[in-house]
């Protein structure tokens, strides 16, 4: 297992924090930025899509080139902006440009938004992190912990265990009654039910268990 | 507000029809849709398994399965035949050998879907039966939902050893004059297992007016080539197209990218 350099990636977020440009680290799963990126995994980064063009002009001072994005063919609904792909050839980085916090649908894996309430709420509370000697601004913890549980079931249909670690360490941070406005707005009748599995840590059960939900 | 938790349950269009577009859709914790047109009727799961139970009486009540009932149909065969059922004018039950029953297995090339025609003996759940054929595993189907092959064909090998065959007027069932089976494929396999080819049995027959509903199989081109059927030029100019639909499949299953598919 090759990884990027560590170095490089802490440049990028540098480079990032210094420009004006608003930006989120959608996450950051056990730690693995900046020192454990595996070679070819992508860093996932929200932008507005006002700001675009400027953070393109950012990542092409930083030796960035636009790559063809292996979800190009996918289908986006309800104004989901497809997502762009950069590469820097020296260091290896790859970064994904996402407009919107959105998810693959159960119907045949188009890409939705979430909630407007959620988009929102993501830019309002994101807060900058310290990773080390790299820092980077990343969603609010409900926000984070809701994407993390949204991305689980939608996009990976399992819940890998990178992401129950993150959710483990989320849980006594968030304000619960804030996380289940959120997942009502996502999972709606499923929501206490499914906030109650992650509680327990039962999640191995969870897909299923939504799949099969039939209680509204 | 979208939910990411949507399932098509069913659907159908008929664009010069008084309704052109009709949709069931799940979705998972909030309601059921009902789409009509431009009209929506939100359901609960209740509602929905309650509202389909009364089409089910409507249906037996108004006879369009003659002296039938709907809960004697496997719900997915229904649905595939729904479009015919208007233009039924009579089922009958007959006796025939199950060696002179005709058996349809899609089967898939490349991109290209064709449909073989075989007897009961070389149908994957008959190969599976009789010589533990494991193709029959991956055997695409599309009724009973949430099975798996083997343990469905299993507790139907079961059931017809327990209760006999035809057990709550579950036949296999035909079309019009053809002898394809159109329902029942898995049940003629485990008759033929447990009795011979030879066995005769009765079998439902559905009679569609003008000969609705008739089977005319995908063959692979080259088949047809072997039959003579196509001529040398026709063939090549056939084959180009194939391989182009193949190339359209291809990039619509997104294992093409566009710029591939600019050179098609």
């Amino acid at each position: 297992m090759s990884l990027v350099s560590g170095i490089s990636v802490v440049e990028l977020f540098d480079a990032l924090n210094d420009s004006a440009q608003e930006y989120i680290l959608m996450r950051n799963n056990v730690n693995e930025l900046p020192d454990q990126l595996e070679t070819g995994k992508d860093i996932d980064i929200l932008i507005r899509w006002v700001e675009r063009d400027q953070f393109f002009a950012t990542l092409d001072k930083l030796g960035y080139r636009n790559l063809h994005h292996p979800h190009y063919e996918n289908v986006f609904l309800y104004g989901v902006k497809k997502y762009e792909f950069f590469q820097n050839p020296e260091n290896g980085i790859i970064v994904d440009v996402h407009f919107d916090l959105a998810c693959r649908s159960l119907n045949a894996g188009e890409w939705i938004p979430l909630d407007q309430e959620i988009q929102l709420s993501a830019w309002e509370n994101r807060q900058l992190v310290q990773y080390g000697r790299m820092s980077a601004w990343m969603l609010g913890n409900e926000d984070l912990f809701v994407a993390l549980i949204v991305r689980s079931v939608f996009d990976k249909k399992e819940f890998r265990i990178e992401y129950t670690a993150e959710i483990r360490r989320l849980l006594p941070l968030i304000q619960r009654d804030q996380v289940l406005e959120k997942l009502y707005l996502v999972f709606f009748k499923f929501a206490p039910l499914l906030l109650q599995m992650v509680e327990v840590g039962d999640f191995d059960h969870i897909v299923a268990t939504y799949m099969t939900y039939s209680d509204y | 507000m979208s939910n990411p938790g949507l399932i098509l349950l069913a659907q159908t269009q008929c664009l010069d029809g008084f309704v052109k577009r009709f949709q069931i859709e799940d979705n998972i914790g909030e309601a059921i849709h009902i789409h009509i047109d431009n009209l929506r009727i939100d359901l609960t799961v209740a509602e929905l398994l309650e509202f389909a139970e009364l089409i089910g009486t409507s249906i037996d009540n108004l006879r369009l399965l003659g002296k039938y009932s709907v809960r004697h149909f496997d719900p997915m065969f229904l649905l595939n035949c729904a479009p015919y059922l208007p233009h039924l004018s009579q089922i009958s039950i007959e006796k025939i050998t199950l060696k002179d029953l005709e058996f349809i297995v899609h089967k898939q090339e490349g991109g290209a879907f064709f449909h073989e025609i075989c007897s009961v003996t070389k149908t994957p759940a008959y190969r599976f039966l009789a010589h533990q054929d494991l193709a029959f595993l991956d055997y695409a189907q599309d009724r009973y939902c949430q099975q798996d092959n083997v343990t469905r064909i299993n507790q139907l090998k079961k059931s017809i050893e327990h209760n006999g065959y035809p057990c709550n007027e579950q036949y296999v069932i035909l079309f019009n004059n053809q002898n394809y089976v159109r329902d029942g494929q898995h049940r003629a396999a485990v008759l033929a297992l447990l009795y011979g080819v030879d066995k005769e049995i009765e079998v439902m027959r559905f009679h569609f007016k003008e000969n609705i509903g008739d089977f005319y199989p995908v063959q692979l081109l080259e088949q047809l080539n072997e039959l003579g059927a196509v001529q040398q030029g026709k063939r090549a100019w056939l084959m180009r197209q194939v391989r182009r639909i193949k190339r359209i499949l291809s990039y619509l299953s997104g294992r093409l990218t566009k710029k591939d598919f600019s050179s098609v």
